[in-house]
C-alpha cells in the first residue's frame, strides 16, 4: 500500500513536504478563516461550538467517512459540514465544490496531518456500503471498459500515456492539483476518473460515490493523512 | 482577488548572515490567452511586479509576465547587517497592491 506521493516526481514531492511552499496551504488558511466566520440565522461560526480546530478536530478527519444514523447512510467531511450548517448554524448547505466547501474540508482534514487513516466498518450498515463500494471498484464501466482496479490495482506504477498511475488512495484529499492550480475534492476526482472511462458520471455524494469512498478510504487504512497533498 | 500573502523570514539572524526568504501569494494569474464560455478572450490579470525592501532599500525585485503559474512563489536570499523590517509588495495588473511586512532581529 503506497501513498500517491511516492508516484510523483521529486520536485512535486518536495513541494508537498514543505508546509510553506505547498500551495494547498493557501486553501488551508482560507478554510481557517471560514472556520472563524459567523454565518446563518443562529449567529454561529464553526468555532462557536468547536473552539480551536487544532484541538477539537485533531485526528478527526482521518476516520471519515463515518456512519450517520440520522441519515441512515455514510457521511463524509463535506456532508458533515453541511449538516452542521443546516442544523446548527441555520445556514445554506454548500453545493458540491462551491462556497467554502473545499477549503473548509481541507482545513479540517489537515488537523489530522500524519494520523493513520482508519474507517470504522462496525457502525450501522457500513459493512453493506463497503460491499457495494467493493463491487463498484471491480466493475468495468464506460466505453473503455475499465474498472477502478484495472488501473489502480492491476497497473499501479505503470504509465497511462504520460501519467504515472498511483494506487488511487484518498489520504491526501482534498488535494492541490498543479494542473488546475486549485484544491480538488475527492468526489471531483472520482467523477474525473469515471469520465475518463467514458462512462456516465454519478452525482457527487450520490449513493454510488459514497459507497466507493467508504471502500477506497478503507483500502488506504494505515496510510497517513497528507491533506493538502500536491499532485501534478 | 488575492488573499493575504504568506511570507517566511527568519525571526533572528547574525549580522552579515545571508538569509533565505520565501513568499507565496494566492492569485489566479489569468494569462490573457484563454477564452471564456462566450468565446471571447478573458482579459489578462496577473501580478506583474514583486519587490522586497529592507529598511526602505530595495533588495530584490522581479517583473512577471504571462505564463507564470497561479499562486506565484518566490524564494530569494538577502544579506542582513542590522535589525529591521522587510516589506514585500505585489502589484496587480488592475492597479491593486498587496503588501506584507516581516521583522527580523539581528545580533
Amino acid at each position: 500500500m503506497l501513498s500517491g506521493w511516492l508516484f510523483r516526481t521529486k520536485e512535486t514531492r518536495a513541494l508537498e513536504a514543505d508546509s510553506f511552499q505547498n500551495p494547498g496551504m493557501l486553501g488551508i488558511e482560507q478554510g481557517e478563516a471560514i472556520w472563524n466566520t459567523v454565518e446563518g440565522s443562529e449567529g454561529k461560526s464553526c468555532a462557536t461550538c468547536h473552539g480551536d480546530a487544532a484541538e477539537s478536530m485533531k485526528d478527526i478527519g482521518a476516520h471519515y467517512p463515518k456512519w450517520d444514523a440520522s441519515a441512515n447512510r455514510p457521511i463524509n467531511i463535506e456532508l458533515q459540514i453541511n449538516k452542521c450548517r443546516e442544523e446548527r448554524m441555520g445556514a445554506e448547505p454548500y453545493a458540491f465544490d462551491k462556497g467554502g466547501q473545499k477549503p473548509l474540508t481541507a482545513f479540517i482534514r489537515h488537523q489530522s496531518l500524519g494520523t493513520p487513516v482508519s474507517v470504522d466498518l462496525s457502525q450501522g450498515e457500513m459493512q453493506k456500503w463497503w460491499d457495494q463500494g467493493k463491487e463498484l471498484y471491480y466493475t468495468r464501466y464506460g466505453q473503455l471498459n475499465l474498472s477502478c482496479a484495472s488501473c489502480h490495482e492491476a497497473n499501479a506504477g505503470k504509465y497511462i500515456r504520460a501519467d504515472h498511475l498511483s494506487q488511487g488512495q484518498t489520504n491526501g484529499f482534498p488535494t492541490y492539483r498543479l494542473k488546475q492550480a486549485n484544491l480538488i475534492s475527492l468526489h471531483n476526482r472520482f467523477r474525473g476518473c469515471i469520465r475518463d472511462t467514458r462512462a456516465e458520471m454519478p452525482k457527487a455524494f450520490s449513493d454510488e460515490l459514497m459507497a466507493l469512498e467508504v471502500y477506497v478510504a478503507w483500502r488506504g487504512t494505515g496510510l497517513t493523512v497528507e491533506t493538502p497533498a500536491v499532485r501534478q | 482577488m488575492a488573499s493575504k500573502p504568506r511570507v517566511k523570514v527568519p525571526k533572528t539572524a547574525a549580522a552579515g548572515e545571508v538569509i533565505t526568504i520565501k513568499t507565496l501569494i494566492s492569485h489566479n494569474m489569468e494569462s490573457g490567452q484563454r477564452k471564456g464560455k462566450d468565446g471571447n478572450l478573458i482579459p489578462r490579470q496577473i501580478i506583474n511586479k514583486f519587490t522586497a525592501e529592507f529598511n526602505g532599500q530595495q533588495v530584490f525585485s522581479a517583473d512577471m509576465h504571462g505564463a507564470i503559474s497561479a499562486n506565484p512563489y518566490m524564494e530569494f536570499t538577502a544579506k542582513v547587517d542590522e535589525s529591521g523590517t522587510f516589506k514585500f509588495t505585489w502589484v496587480d495588473d488592475d492597479g491593486s497592491v498587496y503588501e506584507a511586512d516581516s521583522e527580523i532581529a539581528v545580533s
